[in-house]
């Protein structure tokens, strides 16, 4: 059984790194780098932003998560209703099933790339997509 | 993108002018080489490949790819082969139907 994080109020942390759960249940939040195979969650109405990398097995976020920066960032599977920001960086995931996510002009958010395309397990699911005019994105 | 994706937009407005627009952009003639929506496997096969897209209520399904939409509002985007322009994964009569069908006609929002 891994361990569990729980934070429940504003944190400034270097870095997590977790194969068990991380759960964000209160708060406006920054960490350095995130690291591990872990599961990363996000309650509604809390902030999470990663400065500098954003790894790990998996998201599901009903709040704000911010990617600000991190040349390859991986992320296993993003899921959830709430917002993700891809304000600078890379950042590539098997897949996005999210509410709304945004990407920076400059940042760029991937697909992880399938040697099948079609492969119904990398089909995205978002309510709202926004891209910066000189963004790229999902490739 | 090498593979596919729905915008569920509820109740509002569609954004699919949006999203024509960003595939446009990456499209660039074919290079994929842009900002915006785009795909690798495009860029390394773009006289086959390209990114397809539609508006749910014309695509006859509230499912798209293992993802379902039950309201109805949509936009669809696929990888897929050029032509395809039912986003099913293949060309075939019904795509040479619609070419025909749509034959002189002005552009109009579709498939790149």
């Amino acid at each position: 059984m891994n361990a569990a994080i729980v934070v429940n109020a504003n944190q400034n942390l270097a870095s997590i790194t977790s194969a068990g759960t991380t759960s964000f249940n209160g708060g406006t939040s920054t960490v350095g780098s995130f690291g591990g195979t872990g599961a990363l969650v996000v309650a509604s109405g809390v902030t999470v932003s990663a400065t500098n990398a954003l790894n790990h097995g998996s998201i599901n976020s009903a709040g704000i998560v911010n990617v600000n920066g991190g040349a390859s960032n991986v992320v296993g599977t993003i899921d959830g209703t709430g917002v993700l920001n891809v304000n600078a960086g890379s950042l590539s995931s098997t897949h996005y099933r999210h509410g709304t996510m945004a990407i920076a002009s400059g940042a760029t958010a991937t697909i992880a790339d399938s040697m099948n395309p079609g492969n119904t397990s990398a089909t995205g699911y978002l309510n709202s997509l926004s891209l910066m005019p000189t963004a790229p994105s999902t490739s | 993108m090498n593979n596919s994706m729905v915008l569920d937009y509820g109740v509002g407005s569609s954004p699919i002018a949006s999203v024509a627009a960003s595939i446009k952009q990456a499209f660039n003639g074919g290079a994929w080489d842009q900002p915006g929506i785009t795909s690798t496997s495009a860029r390394n096969n773009p006289a086959q490949y390209g990114i397809g897209y539609v508006e749910a209520s014309n695509f006859g399904s509230t499912a798209f790819e293992g993802q379902t939409f039950a309201g109805g509002n949509a936009v669809l985007v696929k990888y897929t082969l050029r032509g395809d322009t039912t986003l099913k994964g293949s060309v075939g009569l019904q795509d040479y139907n619609t070419v025909l069908a749509n034959f002189k006609r002005r552009a109009r929002l579709g498939r790149r």
